[in-house]
């Protein structure tokens, strides 16, 4: 979907973005994390083409975005961690300006608009001023303007920040439901345990540079972690699960083991069962999910202490 | 227009009932006063109450609004949701220019509707509706350059207050001013027509005057669109802003504005040529000042040249490099057209050197602005170099003449009738100090930054 190749961004007083390479896959949700400063918002702006770089290349289903803005803003979106709506208009013209802004023709512009808040659940404000509405409110127009086009790559910048802890629920909901019609998603945040719940992928960023790219969850017909907690050691699991098929990398530590397991959620049931009738004293299985602030730290570590001579 | 979102967008900003309503009965109200106080009459005094009224409305909120109306974008965050849109540059360029202004021009037109009918049997129709387009012309030209000089500052700055609108405000007053001023008097009250010359040939002022504000608009509307261009992260190459210098340059060069006895005196230099070259000389100050360029641009530049990417050098190029070569192109011909020496108004004029020394002049000022941009990052590099240039073209040889120090003044500006050492020599040191500051700030600011960064 997104192919980022050695981008180069400076500010007239620094570099902001080092040489930074980086893939956003179709259908994920990608967190970018990093401290202040690191570069996130400026790569998100390069990446959504509102920033020239200095060098390198932002690949949108193989587009330059740069040599072809207008016809990659047609398909993708930004919401800026300081978005704007226009407060004197009521939410439906809101919505109804930025869909014809985007190019939806007159006929289809009542569908989409009308689409937007019902999934936004604007519906019953549409003849409202924006200026009038709450904050989780104008968060919800804002996304509601973004995806109004239906856009297939959407990017948030800080899309939390501000929210209180039901509208974040909300929000975490909407960006797995977007995902699940079939949009990717960048999402720029400094709340890590939200990003947890909802994200596919991440990217670590310090200083301009991307320090760790990684999957978060597979796909279950990939290879993926899963944890078996136990009621009581065990001394023969090892070897039960070594001789499995589909398993690898299996370590058991006290009452907890952990394995790679290639196979689908059939293949999954299969290996409960065979560890059950092997009389293994199994009390729960399940995906073992990254930690993303345990990855985020160690990443952080990782990269100072490489820096330090 | 149905289908442009940003003109329909500001005409649900724009177009309340509310102010529908109130726009006519404001001005009904103040005309009506001025009505009962001319003695229930409609003549020329209601008629310059309506004018009054037109250029309040037009020129000050209208210049202001237009001026505003990507600043506000700017300000209340929406811009970037504009900028990420499928509008063209060119949708958006018409679409804020008379969208934004959309209102003022409900209420522009009130205020022509009521000067027709003050005039309507006093002048003939024709002269009537010619002045009326002088005075809507100079409304667009005032609101086109508001909002053209407006989108040049966002190239550089991204945070505005109420005084750089009013900077902003004061441009577009400047280009609507000398249009809206010499048409009034291109048919003066006592019915004459006045003329004018171009090219030697003769014409109503009042016809040049409108073919060169609707020239002008547009040429302000396609201004307009370029800045559009480079928000949308769109290249703009050279080609667009070479053609208007040489359309202002052949404008320029035929418009007779030295007293005749002057350019008759010169025997071998066309005053025509002498013209195009002010003008010129004027253009290249224009942008050397008004575009974008600082150390992130010159490292790109040096890129470009390492790569041997000659499109993407020329298309980012400062428009100021081929101005310069203008110049210099432009002197030559002018020291190959004219005489060596020559006496204008019993004054000699040693014009060969002028010549050479005015372009080194415009080499040391373009340096001295290059200079401010390469070595330190400020949004006010531009406007610092433009008030230093200007100290040093007035009150500091001023000052030398009142103390009687009058062969200083060699060093601030071009001398007209002394030898080559004096008229040369001053300008080329400071071109050589100029140049060896910007040599030093390059390698510090473009290639020491970059290979450290």
């Amino acid at each position: 979907m997104i192919e980022v190749k050695n981008l180069i961004f400076e500010y007239p007083t620094k570099r902001a973005l080092h040489d930074v390479s980086c893939v956003i896959k179709t259908g994920s949700i990608t967190a970018l994390v990093g401290p202040n400063g690191a570069g996130k918002t400026t790569l998100i702006r390069c990446i959504v083409g509102l920033h020239g770089p200095f060098s390198g290349q932002v690949l949108f289903d193989g587009v330059d975005v740069h040599e072809h803005p207008r016809d990659c803003h047609r398909r993708m979106a930004y919401l800026s961690d300081f978005f704007g709506v226009y407060d004197q208009l009521t939410v439906r013209q809101c919505l109804t300006y930025t869909a014809r802004a985007y190019g939806v023709s007159g006929d289809h512009v009542r569908t989409v608009v009308e689409a937007a808040a019902e999934r936004l659940q604007l519906t019953d404000r549409l003849r409202e001023k924006a200026g009038a509405l709450s904050r989780g409110l104008r968060q919800r127009l804002a996304i509601a303007q973004a995806i109004v086009h239906e856009p297939e790559f959407l990017v948030l910048d800080e899309p939390a920040s501000g929210l209180d802890p039901e509208a974040r629920q909300s929000l975490s909901m909407l960006l797995i439901g977007l995902r699940d019609a079939g949009m990717t998603l960048l999402v720029s945040s400094h709340i890590l345990a939200e990003l947890e719940g909802y994200c596919t992928d991440m990217l670590i960023m310090r200083e301009g540079r991307i320090i760790d790219s990684r999957q978060l969850t597979g796909d279950l017909t990939d290879a993926r972690r899963l944890r078996i907690d136990l009621a009581a050691p065990s001394d023969t699991l090892f070897a039960l699960l070594e001789e499995t098929p589909g398993v690898a990398q299996v370590s058991v530590v006290d009452d907890v083991a952990t394995l790679l397991f290639s196979g689908d959620i059939a293949a999954q049931h299969g290996l409960l069962r065979r560890l059950v009738d092997a009389g293994e004293p199994v009390a729960g299985l399940r995906e073992d999910r990254i930690a993303l602030q345990d990855a985020y730290i160690a990443q952080i570590h990782e990269y100072d202490a490489g820096k330090t001579p | 227009m149905r289908g442009n979102p940003e003109f329909i967008r500001n005409l649900w900003l724009e177009f309340t009932l509310h102010r529908v309503l109130v726009m006519p009965a404001v001005i009904g109200i103040l005309f009506l006063l001025m009505y009962l106080v001319n003695g229930q009459e409609l003549d020329g005094a209601t008629a310059v109450a309506a004018a009054f009224l037109f250029c309040a409305i037009i020129f000050i909120w209208g210049t202001r609004v237009a001026a505003e109306s990507v600043i506000q974008e700017i300000n209340a965050r929406t811009w970037d949701t504009q900028r990420m849109s499928a509008m063209g540059p060119w949708g958006m360029a018409w679409g804020k220019l008379f969208g934004s202004t959309i209102f003022v021009w409900y209420g522009g037109l009130i205020c022509m509707g009521l000067y027709w009918m003050s005039y309507i049997d006093i002048l003939s129709e024709e002269r009537l509706a010619k002045l009326i387009l002088v005075y809507l012309l100079s409304g667009v030209i005032a609101h086109a350059t508001g909002l053209l000089v407006s989108m040049q500052a966002i190239q550089k700055r991204r945070d505005f207050g109420r005084v750089q609108v009013v900077f902003y405000l004061l441009f577009g007053f400047a280009a609507a001013i000398p249009g809206l001023y010499i048409g009034l008097s291109g048919w003066a009250d006592d019915g004459v027509f006045r003329v004018m010359l171009f090219y030697d040939n003769v014409f109503p002022l009042i016809d040049c005057v409108l073919i060169a504000l609707v020239v002008y608009s547009l040429w302000a509307l396609i201004g307009i669109w370029r800045m559009m261009r480079a928000e949308l992260q769109m290249v703009n190459g050279p080609w667009v802003w070479l053609a208007f210098v040489a359309f202002t340059v052949a404008m320029a060069a035929g418009i007779r504005i030295l007293p005749p006895e002057v350019g008759e005196a010169m025997p071998d230099i066309s005053s025509k040529a002498y013209h195009g070259y002010a003008m010129l000389l004027i253009l290249t100050y224009v942008i050397a000042l008004a575009e974008s360029k600082g150390p992130v641009l010159f490292r790109r530049l040096r890129r470009y040249v390492q790569l041997h990417d000659w499109g993407s050098l020329v298309s980012s190029i400062p428009r100021t490099v081929p101005m310069m070569i203008l110049v210099l192109l432009a002197s030559i011909v002018l020291l190959r057209l004219s005489e060596s020496r020559f006496t204008v108004l019993e004054q000699p004029v040693n014009f060969h050197l002028a010549t050479i020394a005015t372009f080194l002049f415009v080499l040391r000022d373009v340096g001295f602005i290059y200079l401010l941009s390469i070595a330190r990052y400020s949004p006010r590099n531009d406007i610092t170099a433009f008030l230093y240039l200007a100290l040093s073209y007035t009150v500091l040889p001023l000052a030398l003449i009142f103390l009687g120090l009058d062969s200083l003044t060699a060093l601030f500006w071009p001398q007209w009738d002394s030898g080559a050492g004096l008229t040369l020599g001053p300008v080329v040191i400071e071109v050589l100090i100029v140049y060896a500051l910007v040599a030093r700030a390059w390698k510090v600011r473009v290639v020491r930054d970059e290979d450290v960064a």
